[in-house]
């Protein structure tokens, strides 16, 4: 394990561009940011800003083209995609679109987000399928553990992707707007939750959000303007 | 084991969308019955060519050297075929006549080729229980016993005589009637197939030499060595006789034929347009699957699946699909072989090996179906999905 007070996360001079020749734009600027362990960032920004494009970069799921990018203490710009895919493991991602497999109900959809994890497969089902149940009651879906996501309504449906991303008590959380479906009352739930996490499991938090509300949870703001970051 | 611990998505997957599963499976076991069609057919043209062979009344064969074919035998003098008889291990031989004549259907005065066999009655070449019951029949002068599987154009044959009422013809010129009916089924040889006497066989064929026989089938002691017997009788009878294993005289018929018919070809071509067509389906089923489902992989892969896992939930998918469909589709192949056999009288019979031949041709195409399928997901980059 990496000493209590290394960073999770370290961007020096991260610069991304998309398209290529004269549709070729820069939607990153020399972005720096630093994460600690049980640390909540909180990401706002205007639409279009560039959020989601750095948030996929920290999860590794997006490449990155210029500067540093570490997690984990290490450094994504040269890791292979073997190495990138477990590092994906360590990761809890809520997507801005909840991304829930329609064949699977709501347990076995949480149940991925815990095969992936080497340590949980072999723990077995049983075991597997009472933490799922425990993190589905958590984000008060208690009473639809069987449902489809058909039959979820959409604040369900994100609630069902967030136990998906919580279930295996990830080292790193990255939440793309995850209350944005959700009402008062179980956006408040859910962002407890991400504080306990922070807490209890020393878990480094970075979500992207346009609710005024949670805002408290945080403990650092930063806000994304046309690619460049301002604390 | 951690598959059993996983959650079965390839599964889960599939039976999501029960009435395409069925679709996916009703067009894999189309394909299936159509190959085991084309199998059943050629494999029975040729087994079928094998039957009067597996009638032989003994263990090996004696054949001249240039022999070709059942229908076409040379023929060679049976003291050569008594030179075996006191040999050891040999119990005792049996000569069979060999020709082919023309049978005229007295109704409509069409002649039709027959071949004909010559057994001794009291010592016949062939197996045939009808032989045995019919012996005083079959001794009787100027008479036939008469294949019931021999071809239509042959005339009323069959239901005159289990009619009980007489059948009388003309063959070669000579008045002949048929005195009985055996089952041996035909061969590419001739459209009806009948047996006799030696001395009536003479009396058919007056120009050929009575002591000339074309295949001489021997009889073996209890417990000898067949292949022993076979090699010292080779080396004594010299170079312009051969002995044959009844088993080898069988294959030997079947390649004679596959070498001289393009029916291997024809039914193979069909086989391939079968596999083809269960190929395709399983292609388009998981293309469109995968193309459905693709932010669902790419959010797997986001979570940490490998390329490798993902694709193999769609190569599990294949081969669900080619498990599914075999056994259906080797029931009704199985019913279907019994309308054939009874339509065409040919020799159609399911074994293990073709049902195993199947299942893993099914197998493997089914999963490079798959697997083409899953070109989209190898290339599939998470991040461009969200
Ligand atoms: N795959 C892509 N190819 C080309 N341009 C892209 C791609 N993805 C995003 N962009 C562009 O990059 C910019 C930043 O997009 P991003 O999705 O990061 O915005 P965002 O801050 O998350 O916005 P929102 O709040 O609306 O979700 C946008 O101008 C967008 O058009
Ligand atoms: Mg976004």
């Amino acid at each position: 394990m990496m000493p209590e007070s290394a960073p999770l996360i370290e961007i020096s001079n991260l610069n991304h561009w998309f398209g290529d020749g004269d549709q070729r734009k820069q939607v990153l600027r020399s972005i720096n940011l630093t994460v600690q362990p049980g640390e909540i960032t909180i990401l706002l920004g205007p639409s279009g800003s560039g959020k989601t494009t750095l948030l996929t970069m920290v999860g590794g799921l997006r490449s990155a083209q210029d500067g540093s990018l570490r997690i984990f203490n290490e450094e994504l710009r040269e890791t292979s995609t073997t190495n990138l895919t477990k590092l994906r493991r360590k990761v809890g991602f809520i997507f801005q679109a909840h991304n829930l497999m329609p064949y699977l109900n709501a347990q076995q959809n949480v149940r991925l987000g815990l095969e992936v994890v080497p340590e949980w497969l072999d723990r077995g089902q049983a075991a597997m399928n009472e933490r799922c149940n425990e993190v589905l009651r958590q984000v008060g879906l208690g009473e639809r553990i069987e449902y489809y996501p058909a039959k979820l309504s959409g604040g369900q449906k994100q609630r069902v992707a967030i136990a998906r991303a919580l279930a295996g008590s990830p080292q790193l959380l990255l939440a793309d707007e995850p209350t944005a479906a959700l009402d008062k009352e179980s956006g408040r739930d859910v962002v407890d939750l991400f504080r306990n996490l922070a807490r209890d499991n020393k878990t480094a938090i970075v979500m992207v959000t346009h609710d005024n509300k949670i805002l408290d949870i945080a403990d650092r703001i930063v806000k994304l303007e046309q690619g460049s970051l301002v604390e | 084991m951690k598959l059993f611990k996983r959650t079965p998505i390839a599964w889960l997957q599939l039976s999501h969308r029960p009435l395409r599963l069925a679709a996916a499976l009703a067009g894999v076991g189309f394909a299936n019955v159509l190959v085991f069609f084309q199998l059943g057919l050629s494999g029975g043209l040729y087994d079928s060519q094998k039957r009067p062979i597996q009638q032989f009344n003994g263990s090996l064969a004696v054949i001249p050297r240039r022999y070709t074919n059942f229908g076409e035998p040379a023929g060679f003098p049976r003291s050569r075929l008594l030179q075996v008889l006191g040999f050891q291990g040999v119990r005792g031989v049996s000569p069979l006549r060999l020709g082919k004549l023309q049978w005229l259907n007295p109704d409509t005065r069409e002649s039709t080729q027959a071949l004909v066999m010559g057994v001794d009655p009291s010592n016949p070449a062939l197996r045939l229980p009808e032989l045995t019951a019919q012996r005083s029949s079959l001794q009787l002068q100027g008479g036939v016993l008469f294949d019931k599987a021999s071809k239509d154009s042959a005339g009323p044959v069959r239901s005159r005589l289990e009619q009980g009422q007489a059948f009388s013809t003309e063959l070669n010129g000579q008045r002949t009637s048929v005195n009985g009916l055996f089952q041996l089924g035909l061969t590419f040889a001739a459209d009806i197939n009948l047996i006799t006497s030696t001395s009536n066989f003479q009396g058919l064929f007056p120009e050929r030499d009575p002591d000339e026989i074309q295949i001489g089938v021997v009889q073996l002691e209890p417990g000898a060595d067949a292949s022993d017997v076979q090699s010292r009788l080779n080396q004594v009878l010299g170079p312009s006789l051969q002995v044959l294993s009844v088993d080898e005289l069988q294959l030997r018929e079947v390649e004679h034929w596959k070498r001289n018919t393009s029916f291997g070809l024809i039914f193979g071509l069909g086989v391939l347009v079968g596999f083809s067509v269960g190929g395709i389906v399983v292609y388009q089923i998981l293309f469109s699957e995968v193309g459905e489902h693709i932010s669902e992989y790419a959010t797997m892969k986001a979570m940490g699946y490998s390329d490798r896992f993902v694709v193999s939930i769609i190569i599990q998918e294949s081969v669900i699909l080619a498990s599914l469909a075999f056994l259906p589709s080797l029931i009704v192949s199985a019913l279907l072989y019994r309308v054939l056999m009874q339509a065409t009288g040919l020799l159609v019979v399911m074994s293990f090996s073709r049902a195993a031949l199947v299942f893993t041709m099914t197998l493997l195409l089914c999963s490079g179906s798959g697997w083409l399928a899953t070109s989209k997901l190898r290339q599939l980059d998470p991040a461009d999905v969200f």
